[in-house]
């Protein structure tokens, strides 16, 4: 019954107003021409449920005609330019949830494909793939044959489940060396090949622990940067990285194993893979 | 006090106007359209504030912004037309007048135009075929 007292209310609002304008009319020799107006205006209110029912909004198309009427070249322009911005935008969300669609299956397959290669337990596996543009890519030095956009994996993260104490040791004597290791790493590959970004590959443990907390705190932060400056399409994972109490450290064995696999059968590079280990209250 | 203010001004323009009239006729039309717009945009502002008030009133209610503009359109053209037309006849140029009067007419109708389209469609669709 809503929409009756709404109807309703509109009607006995026309009508007022009609009584209103009338009164405000300067002379005479405008009056049947207002009253005509008027009367069709309290025609259409009358006829509002009908007209909604008929063919969607009446009040939206009158506005509409009404523009249309006022300024022909504009509102067709306006409505130009609209509807093919809204192309734009519906073709933009498409792309989104396909790559979307996309990077989740890719990501179940490599999970698939990493615990039953290297046994290791993983958590999930989140895989990001941007569109390149085909004027970017054609300025690249190994893709000169594409002419079309194409998705291309940029990011890949691999979340291990905490392990049953083995690779922490070693972890973190290594960490500066590897580390050195891998910043030379990914100014050679920012060299090379260009779209790439930089290596980091990473077992981290979420610092229950006193000593280890103490001593990873800080390469997080290095990392987090070093990250921040080197890919701009990375932020938003930045963040996400900066959010998590995912502590990241260098790997040596598993993660040179996975990063290995899924380079060779996915044919990313390297520098795109990252992994994490979520913390573990194992302590090795 | 306002009404008195225009009721002073319109007589002072009407004598001053008379007494132009013998010697210099277009002053006297000058001073009769001075004090006629003087008095115009004195009731703009008091229409103003009628315009607001009904906006608001049509907010709360709920029509349709279209229709309330439309309406407001009505009223703008008809007073516009309306001044235009008196100016020119008291300058004695009624054929001019009417012509003013006519497109203020026109133009009243051609707002309605849009209003017959979309409610004569909704008649010919509720109508078998």
């Amino acid at each position: 019954m809503n929409w009756l007292g709404e109807w309703l209310r509109q009607i006995i609002f026309i009508v007022l107003l009609a009584g209103i304008i009338e009164m405000l009319l300067p002379s005479r020799s405008m009056e049947r021409y207002v009253k005509l107006v008027l009367s069709l205006l309290v025609l259409m209110t009358l006829l509002n449920p009908v007209l909604k029912l008929l063919d969607g909004n009446p009040a939206e198309k009158l506005q509409r005609v009404i523009e249309d009427q006022l300024n022909p070249k504009a509102a067709s322009q306006s409505s130009l330019d609209q509807i093919l911005k809204q192309g734009e935008l519906l073709r933009q969300s498409s792309l989104e949830d396909s790559l979307k669609w996309a990077g989740t299956e890719t990501a179940q397959q490599m999970k698939t494909q990493i615990e039953a290669n290297t046994g290791l337990d993983v958590n999930r596996v989140s895989v990001t793939i941007k569109v390149v543009p085909a004027s970017a890519a054609d300025t690249d030095e190994g893709e000169q044959d594409s002419q079309y956009d194409k998705p291309v994996i940029s990011h890949i993260e691999v979340y291990l489940n905490p392990a049953a104490e083995d690779t922490p040791v070693m972890a973190n004597p290594d960490e500066s060396k590897v580390n050195s290791g891998f910043s030379s790493d990914s100014s050679l590959g920012t060299i090379q090949v260009p779209q790439i970004d930089p290596v980091q590959i990473h077992i981290g443990r979420i610092g229950v622990g006193t000593m280890d907390n103490g001593e990873q705190g800080p390469e997080v932060t290095e990392e987090s940067s070093e990250a921040g400056d080197a890919g701009a399409g990375r932020d938003d994972q930045v963040s996400e990285d900066g959010d998590q109490p995912v502590s990241v450290a260098p790997d040596t064995a598993e993660g040179s194993k996975i990063t290995q696999m899924l380079g060779s059968s996915w044919g990313v590079s390297k520098d795109l893979i990252e992994i994490y280990q979520l913390g573990s209250r194992v302590k090795p | 006090m306002d009404m008195i203010q225009i009721v002073g001004l319109g007589l002072i323009a009407a004598i001053l106007s008379l007494l132009m009239r013998e010697q210099k006729p277009i002053f006297a039309f000058l001073i009769t359209a001075f004090a006629g717009i003087t008095i115009f945009l004195f009731l703009i502002g008091k229409i103003g504030t009628v315009l607001d008030t009904l906006e608001e009133l049509a907010a709360a209610s709920g029509v349709q912004n279209v229709y309330l503009k439309t309406i407001l359109k009505i009223i703008g053209i008809a007073y516009i037309a309306e001044f235009g037309a008196q100016i020119v006849r008291d300058a004695g140029q009624e054929a001019i007048a009417s012509k003013i009067e006519l497109a203020g007419k026109v133009l009243i109708i051609v707002l309605a135009v849009p209003i017959i389209g979309i409610i004569i469609e909704t008649v010919v669709k509720l109508l078998p075929a």
